[in-house]
């Protein structure tokens, strides 16, 4: 039986299933994947392109919060955040075995102009893309196009330094500065929030 | 959150360990550092933080209805074992159905309906507790497992806008401990950790206590005491949770 998607759950309420979870309650389990599946995919996806390998990361995911739900610490973040990290280590894993050097598709973190184009041609995509960009732009701002881009391909592609310059064509010293000015601005604009 | 400063190269460490930038080697070490260096450790935390927000905000994408069930199999939780030890425990769930049902009609008639009991919810611990003078109380209901429980008002109660409600449940051993804010109508369920959930036992009692908004500042009953109960569990309900447990 399927559990019923529900992304309603309090942060609170999300941290007291792990900690359920962490004293092997599979009832409180059910009850997190229902409410923090649909966010964990979202990502995944994201990062590995396709909705299959999306699924497989999505249980290995979930196999590890059963695992280790017990060194979730409430004090150190949201129990939503250390899902989310949780499940994109292991996308991030999976897309280290699976891609040679330089193969990758990066789809999810083209050029604004590259994006628009795409979601013009896959118009189921539209809404998706088009929030997605929204929101990166939200909280990377102005910052110059390659700065973006780069910071980008490190988060949802695990880029290392020297990768990322090949990819981008430029120095590995320019590079680590685009992304210390990405994570800089991100910074910022998450400290003017709640 | 952390103290995180951007300028710092620790912190530039950090994020850059987050966000997978490092060489594998460097990555290693950083890894090595964060076992003993609590300093790192909470920079880390911190930018797994601020990253995620990239990933928060993304459009939910529900998963296919055949990967929870891939999950569950791959995790070997059981379920027909688990069926089998309800039908076991059936009799002492319709015992309880009835003790449920005879706990809403001592409050009298105007109130909600008897929940549905469904075979994963059936309750086996069951506590009315009622305040005498203002005729409403709480049904409070925990499955075997006594992960969850379940709180349904009986009534509306009325309460001071600088006041709330709190639950508190008083073991054998004379430990006080809190559960949470009462609902003051409507229904809650609360998630209990182990070791409350290993507390609540036919010999433990419930108490509701008024306190300041949020909850007691003091971790213990600060207000008056409004009502208290026993906690009464169905007999076999303590064989059927101990078999469940030795599943796992």
């Amino acid at each position: 039986m399927r559990p019923r998607a529900s992304l309603n759950a309090e942060p609170g309420q999300i941290s007291a299933w792990l900690q359920a979870v962490a004293a092997g309650d599979q009832r409180a389990f059910r009850r997190l994947y229902q409410a923090t599946a649909p966010k964990l995919m979202a990502l995944l996806i994201r990062i590995l392109g396709t909705e299959e390998a999306a699924e497989d990361a999505l249980q290995d995911a979930f196999v590890k919060i059963w695992q280790k739900a017990g060194s979730y610490a409430p004090e150190r973040g949201s129990g939503l955040t250390w899902m989310l990290t949780v499940a994109r280590y292991q996308a991030l894993d999976m897309l280290r075995r699976r891609r040679p050097m330089g193969s990758i598709d990066d789809t999810s973190v083209e050029t604004n102009a590259a994006l628009a184009e795409r979601a013009a041609l896959q118009p189921e995509n539209h809404e998706e893309t088009m929030q997605t960009l929204t929101r990166i732009q939200d909280y990377l701002g102005d910052l110059p196009r390659d700065q973006r881009r780069a910071l980008m391909l490190a988060y949802f592609r695990g880029m290392p330094y020297r990768e990322l310059a090949q990819r981008l064509r430029v120095p590995e010293a320019t590079i680590k500065t685009w992304v210390r000015r990405g994570l800089a601005r991100l910074r910022e604009r998450l400290k003017e929030r709640p | 959150m952390s103290h995180s400063d951007c300028d710092s190269e620790q912190a530039y460490l950090a994020a850059e360990y987050v966000l997978g930038a490092l060489e594998p080697e460097q990555a290693r070490m950083v890894g090595e550092r964060l076992r003993f260096d609590a300093v790192l450790r909470d920079e880390v935390a911190a930018w797994e933080h601020r990253l995620s927000a990239l990933a928060r905000d993304l459009p939910p994408r529900p998963p296919r209805s055949g990967v929870w069930q891939s999950l569950v199999d791959r995790l070997g939780f059981d379920h027909w074992r688990q069926q089998l030890w309800f039908w076991r425990g059936m009799t002492a769930a319709s015992m309880m159905a009835t003790l449920v049902l005879a706990a809403l009609m001592m409050v009298g008639p105007g109130n909600s309906p008897v929940p549905t009991l469904s075979p994963a919810d059936t309750p086996l611990y069951v506590s009315l507790i009622r305040d005498e003078t203002r005729g409403v109380g709480w049904l409070v209901t925990a499955g075997p497992d006594k992960h969850e429980l379940r709180v349904k008002t009986l009534g509306s109660y009325q309460v001071s806008d600088h006041k709330s409600l709190q639950l508190w449940l008083h073991n054998p051993t004379g430990e006080l401990v809190s559960l949470g804010l009462l609902p003051t109508d409507g229904e809650q369920s609360f998630v209990l950790p182990t070791n409350l959930a290993q507390a609540l036992s036919d010999r433990a009692t419930l108490a509701v206590s008024v306190e300041p908004p949020g909850g007691s500042p003091t971790g213990r009953p600060t207000g008056q005491t409004v009502s208290i109960a026993p906690v009464t569990a169905e007999t076999g309900a303590e064989t059927y949770s101990a078999s469940l447990s030795d599943q796992s």
